[in-house]
């Protein structure tokens, strides 16, 4: 079902900030925001769910670590077990730069893809939201329409802040 | 923000007092039995704070260089830090002069005729030790008054001036820091073992103490909260500190492995006796708690966002990490000075217990001398507006 809303394009982030703050305290608040770099207390405003990123980062470095650690000591210790400087087969110090690797790589790809997946992303979609400069200088305040006197009330806060442009995007 | 009033009672600052004079006869009495054990202890505790005023002194330079002004509303702490660089220097200086001969082997008769000796006799020998001692003192104490009165003038002039000028004195303390640290690691820890040798040694030294650095101004910071200062710092604040305390513990592992793994690999003999030493016999007791305190704990506690930001398991890593740290140093110095195994009694927990009290003084006094905020610093608004 398509999803209209309304955009506004500011070009620095505290008026942004000011104007999302100003919605919060009206009842118009905003639903989403795109800007160039990471903005301290937007999320608050904005009231968005803490990420379950940081524990699908901790579950694949857990895999990794779990599968470089099974893999070598299958391969040393049980299937082909072979005498390197005299070394013990189950050598743990040796295995540690190799179990380091696996836990980086796989949580940075499970990371990856994970939050490609939860923002509905892939490389042959584009986003509508694509296209505003808010990935170079400007800060986009996303509204999401139920109605078309919460449209009125949004634009006119909109121009009150200080906003460059005001856009209407169907999702 | 009037701060000239002291947050110790006085039944506390009799109590460090106690703790100093239970020090010194505790010294007396190490210095009498054994002399070499209290010259040990002497270095092992002395290094410490004198690294712990060298590192908060790193951690404020790192603030000016990097613009940061997250931390500028508690920089008053680590600056009161560093005021314990002038005592640890005069203890240092004693240390070095007075007991040379009974810590380090290669100045005894015996020792400088190793062949591992005369081979390196051009930088080991007592002359250098002493004089690039003498020259570090004199350029860590010009950087880090220079670093510190400028703050601290900052409060009156309200000039940014004075932050800009931090901002070359921060650059060139850095600098000047990193080559004599590593220098007086190596003279001082490395040579205990004048015939073992390794690369990463002065910067493995370095991010430990860098660790306490950061564990004791979050111990400091939460102290003196318990004592109605600081009241407008909160999580956001935890959370970065703790982020720093984090990642650098792993970095102090990160190199303690690098240099375990090498040299457990290519198990040369002359190069395996620092590691057999200390990780086959009775020093293995200390050996392995030593990684799990300084990595292991820190590293499981401050995990998540939930441990750096409640100051009760904030508190509880930085401590570990501070206990950590004096431990690590411990497994440096003693064990090639007492072979067979560790020794560890009332003489070790009372010298250190003075030098706290001593450094508690110390930082206290320094800490009444400026306001707890930089109220000139152009940062200080952002610093206390903080938010995720």
């Amino acid at each position: 079902m398509p999803n209209k809303n309304l955009v506004g394009i500011f070009d620095s982030d505290e008026k942004m900030l000011h104007a999302a703050q100003k919605a919060k305290d009206l009842g118009l608040s905003a639903s989403d925001a795109y800007t160039p770099f990471p903005i301290h207390g937007i999320d608050e405003i904005l009231e968005l769910k803490p990420s379950i990123l940081p524990k699908v980062c901790f579950f694949g470095g857990a895999t990794g670590l779990l599968t470089a650690f099974t893999l070598q000591y299958w391969v040393h210790a049980v299937y082909w077990p072979m005498n390197i400087g005299g070394k013990s087969f189950t050598a743990y110090p040796a295995m540690v730069p190799i179990c380091f690797e696996l836990t980086v790589l796989f949580a940075g790809v499970s990371t990856f893809f994970a939050f490609l997946f939860l923002r509905g992303m892939h490389p042959f979609k584009t986003s509508p939201f694509w296209g505003l400069q808010t990935e170079n200088n400007k800060f986009a305040l996303v509204f999401d329409l139920e109605s078309e006197s919460k449209a009125e009330k949004v634009s006119s806060l909109l121009n009150q802040e200080g906003a460059l442009e005001i856009r209407e995007i169907i999702e | 923000m009037e701060n000239s009033k002291s947050f110790l009672s006085s039944a506390e600052k009799t109590l460090c007092r106690a703790f100093i004079l239970f020090g010194l006869l505790a010294l007396g009495w190490t210095f009498h039995k054994a002399p070499q054990r209290a010259w040990a202890n002497l270095l092992i505790d002395n290094f410490y704070f004198l690294s712990l005023s060298l590192s908060a002194a790193v951690f404020v330079s790192a603030l000016y260089l990097t613009k940061a002004g997250w931390a500028t509303a508690f920089r008053r702490i680590p600056e009161a830090i560093t005021s314990y660089l002038p005592y640890g220097i005069a203890i240092a200086t004693v240390s070095i002069f007075a007991g040379i001969k009974s810590l380090y082997f290669w100045t005894t008769p015996q020792g400088s005729q190793l062949p591992g000796v005369v081979a390196k006799a051009i930088f080991l020998n007592w002359k250098a030790f002493v004089s690039v001692s003498l020259a570090s003192f004199a350029l860590w104490l010009f950087f880090v008054r220079k670093l510190i009165s400028n703050s601290r003038l900052q409060d009156e002039e309200r000039d940014i001036a004075r932050t800009l000028k931090n901002r070359g004195v921060a650059a060139a303390y850095v600098v000047t820091f990193a080559l004599s640290y590593s220098l007086i690691a190596i003279y001082w820890i490395m040579s205990l073992e004048p015939l073992w040798y390794s690369t990463l040694y002065p910067w493995f030294v370095f991010a430990g103490m860098f660790v306490n650095g950061f564990a004791s101004t979050i111990l400091l910071l939460l102290w003196l909260q318990k004592k109605n200062y600081y009241q407008d710092i909160g999580a956001a604040h935890y959370h970065d500190i703790g982020k720093l305390l984090f990642a650098f513990s792993i970095f102090w592992v990160y190199l303690w492995f690098s240099q375990y793994m090498l040299i457990w690999y290519e198990n040369i003999p002359e190069e395996v006796t620092h590691f057999t030493l200390r990780s086959i016999g009775h020093w293995a007791y200390v050996f392995w708690p030593n990684v799990i305190m300084n990595w292991l704990l820190p590293f499981l506690i401050l995990l998540s966002v939930a441990g750096k930001k409640n100051p009760k398991t904030l508190f509880l890593a930085a401590a570990i990490s501070a206990i950590g740290h004096w431990t690590d140093l411990y497994l440096l110095i003693m064990p090639p000075l007492e072979k067979t195994g560790p020794v560890y009694g009332l003489p070790e927990l009372l010298i250190f217990g003075g030098f706290i009290a001593l450094f508690v003084l110390v930082f206290e006094n320094a800490f009444r001398q400026a306001k707890p905020y930089p109220v000139g610093d152009p940062l200080l608004k952002e610093s206390l507006a903080l938010h995720e």
